[in-house]
């Protein structure tokens, strides 16, 4: 294995073609699993942001929020359940906004009552916590008012919000009641009303016995789900599909990485094929031949993965903030950790050679 | 040419990675357009299927209908500028049509928003199914609106909006289900104007005068009406970036093979022109080999992409056009010839003398 790692240090650039295929096959990759979380949260962010709380969504809407409608008396009647610390409503629409002195660009107003770790209690009619992204956008300044809605009725901005709660574009949230009369003006048709109901358990509360207070609470009211955030993102049906048409990309990507790679050192046997007898023939064996190899694949991989997160970073700074990438440090380690195996598994597609180099051709 | 195919015959498994390597890439590369094809159909489609060649917005809507409420008195307005042959109001909504969220365009018979397919067929009572394989769900015979009933007259193919089965169903009948909805009366707002320009009239230019002519509204072709739809411009940004990198990966795949290749080739080569090849001679088998392996993975990845969207046919629909995939496989045979020209330098740079000189052969 030693003689492999001097081989790599003694002559980097026999090793440097496959470096830079590999390296533009990790700028894909992340670039892919950028796109994939990158569209996963940016749709789910709303729902994200009520985890540790439970949903009470319309039974006939299939837990997809933006088609739910709940009476006003459901918000009393869950109020009254035991268990229940707080209740609040929760609702979207998608619409458009011009923050003072930007563009016109698609936002999602969002009208909630309760606080949350991401996104403060409203402060009062007429004021919104805004995306950080929407002022980058939009071409305006981070504080400017965003101007919601066809009328540019709302609001004064008195906070901002991660992009990490948004739901498929900037989002703008105020109190619901704003929400309501600015809803029933971007959708003149749609007849706002509360979407969803927002359960604070109280402290030491089992959510699946709470869950089944509530549906019984409502029982004469409206039927519903109860239902977590995370039982309400993966029901979404689109995120779904989006990951596993993302997911095979990437596995065929890396299928291409094997290929690559194999096809490198499946060259690099070739060329060695004598050195290799005169090894065998002083006492080297297979599986030492073989770990230099594997172990020539780990360094390449490494200093493409290296490489390639350079290059993606630059790549990933320079895609325009309306699209959705978005690298997640989880993903990069699955990605990373898959390259290297890949690689190790493709170096390692030369064993039928290495097994048939006879040690009598070092002699001719 | 000859040494070309032999060296193929007698190297197979080394072409054949890197034709498997390649072939993948054309696949990954056709399935993408499949998908973005698939995807900004699905979003699209009613437009590319409608008559109108303009349509009108309100200014502040950012081209997205959804967002876009119109003052009553805009339709005539329009209707009065020049070169406007027909112009008629639209509405996009959203019902839940047998428990799935579907678009309804309201709007009057004979407008120019109804797809082509189907013009004239919108009659009272009835309504128009746009149908897509990508978008989940069949059209329904009976389309049932809050308090309306209507029947599905006619379908019209690829003719879907925002990703949902989509209805175009007469304003009067929609007006109603809205009101129903709402518990009640609520006008129908106009969403957007679909115009159709007089014949010999150019689209731009009547677009531009309507948003000169009309206050407070925006006036788009019908390519920048598609382009503007929300999510339309997003996945054709987005894809792109994937295609620019597919392309580079192909590059330079190819073109790092067929260098390793030349340089372990090197004193075969010198041999060759020592004993009187030109360097057309050693050239044309480089070249040979790059159009040979580079084309047969362009088919092969070309056939495993039409066949696998074949099978998914009810996912992406009609998946590829021939014009896309002629354009791709002819791109990445160019792209492969260009990188190989790497390779044709280190076979350039081979001299003849190089067989007798010191450390030579």
């Amino acid at each position: 294995m030693s003689i492999a790692l001097r081989e790599l240090l003694r002559r980097p650039g026999r090793f440097a073609p496959v470096v830079v295929a590999m390296s533009l096959l990790v700028v894909l990759l992340v670039v892919l699993g950028g796109f994939l979380d990158g569209l996963s949260l940016s749709q789910t962010g709303v729902v994200r942001a009520h985890e540790g709380r439970l949903l009470v969504v319309a039974a006939d809407a299939d837990l997809a929020l933006d088609r739910s409608r709940l009476p006003d008396e459901a918000r009393a009647a869950v109020a009254e359940v035991d268990g229940v610390a707080d209740v609040g409503r929760l609702s979207q629409v998608t619409t458009t906004a011009r923050p003072d002195g930007g563009e016109l660009v698609d936002v999602v107003l969002v009208g909630h009552d309760l606080g949350l770790d991401a996104v403060p209690a409203p402060v009062g009619p007429g004021t919104a916590h805004v995306d950080e992204r929407l002022g980058a956008i939009a071409g305006a300044p981070a504080d400017a008012p965003p101007a919601v809605g066809p009328q540019d009725a709302c609001c004064e901005a008195v906070g901002s919000v991660l992009s990490d709660v948004s739901a498929g574009a900037p989002s703008v949230w105020v109190g619901h009641d704003t929400w309501l009369e600015l809803a029933a003006s971007i959708d003149p048709t749609g007849a706002p009303t509360t979407q969803v109901l927002v359960v604070e358990p109280a402290a030491g509360s089992d959510l699946g016995a709470l869950a089944d207070d509530v549906r019984a609470a409502l029982a004469g009211v409206v039927e519903v789900d109860v239902a977590t955030a995370d039982e309400v993102v993966a029901a979404d049906e689109v995120v779904a599909q989006q990951s596993g048409t993302f997911q095979g990309i990437i596995g065929v990507t890396f299928l291409v990485t094997l290929l690559v790679v194999a096809l490198f050192f499946v060259l690099l046997t070739i060329e060695r094929v004598k050195l290799y007898a005169v090894l065998k023939a002083i006492g080297g064996r297979s599986p030492d031949l073989l770990a230099g190899l594997a172990a020539q694949a780990v360094v390449i991989a490494l200093v493409a993965l290296a490489a390639g997160g350079l290059l993606s970073a630059g790549l990933v700074a320079l895609v325009p903030p309306d699209l959705p990438v978005v690298v997640v440090p989880g993903r990069l380690a699955i990605l990373a950790g898959a390259t290297v195996a890949t690689a190790v598994v493709g170096s390692l597609l030369t064993l039928r050679r290495i097994l048939r180099v006879d040690p009598a051709a070092a002699i001719g | 040419m000859f040494l070309a195919i032999a060296e193929l015959r007698r190297a197979r498994g080394r072409f054949a990675l890197l034709g498997a390597a390649v072939g993948l890439l054309v696949l990954l590369l056709l399935f993408f357009q499949a998908v973005a094809g698939a995807l900004t159909g699905g979003l699209t489609g009613a437009y590319e299927q409608a008559r109108a060649d303009v349509w009108v917005y309100d200014d502040q809507a950012r081209l997205n209908p959804q967002g876009s409420v119109l003052d009553e008195g805009a339709v005539d307005a329009v209707a009065d500028v020049a070169g406007v042959a027909a112009a008629s109001p639209v509405t996009f909504t959203v019902f839940d049509v047998d428990g799935e969220p579907s678009a309804v365009l309201a709007t009057d018979a004979g407008s120019p928003a109804l797809p082509r397919a189907v013009d004239g067929v919108l009659e009272q009572g009835t309504a128009v199914a746009g149908t897509s394989a990508f978008v989940e769900g069949d059209a329904a015979d009976l389309l049932a609106l809050p308090g309306v009933d209507l029947d599905v007259a006619a379908t019209a193919d690829g003719a879907t909006f925002a990703i949902l089965p989509t209805y175009f169903a007469p304003r009067d009948a929609v007006a109603t289900a809205t009101s129903e909805r709402a518990g009640r009366d609520v006008p129908l707002p106009t969403s957007a104007i679909a115009v159709a320009v007089a014949d010999g009239e150019d689209a731009t230019a009547v677009a531009a005068a309507i948003s000169d002519a009309v206050d407070g509204v925006e006036a788009v072709d019908r390519a920048t009406a598609i382009e503007g739809l929300p999510g339309a411009g997003t996945i054709t940004r987005s894809f792109g970036i994937l295609y620019v990198l597919l392309y580079v990966v192909v590059a330079i795949v190819t073109g790092v093979f067929f260098l390793i290749l030349t340089v372990q080739k090197r004193d075969a080569l010198v041999l060759l022109r020592a004993v009187g090849a030109e360097r057309g001679d050693v050239v044309r088998p480089v070249l040979v080999q790059v159009v040979v392996v580079v084309g047969v993975a362009v088919l092969v990845g070309t056939g495993a992409a039409v066949g696998l969207l074949s099978a998914a046919r009810e996912v992406f629909g009609a998946g590829l056009d021939v014009g896309t995939i002629l354009t791709s496989a002819g791109a990445i045979l160019v792209l492969g010839l260009v990188a190989g020209l790497a390779s044709l330098r280190r076979v350039l740079r081979a001299e003849p003398v190089e067989a007798v000189a010191d450390g030579g052969l």
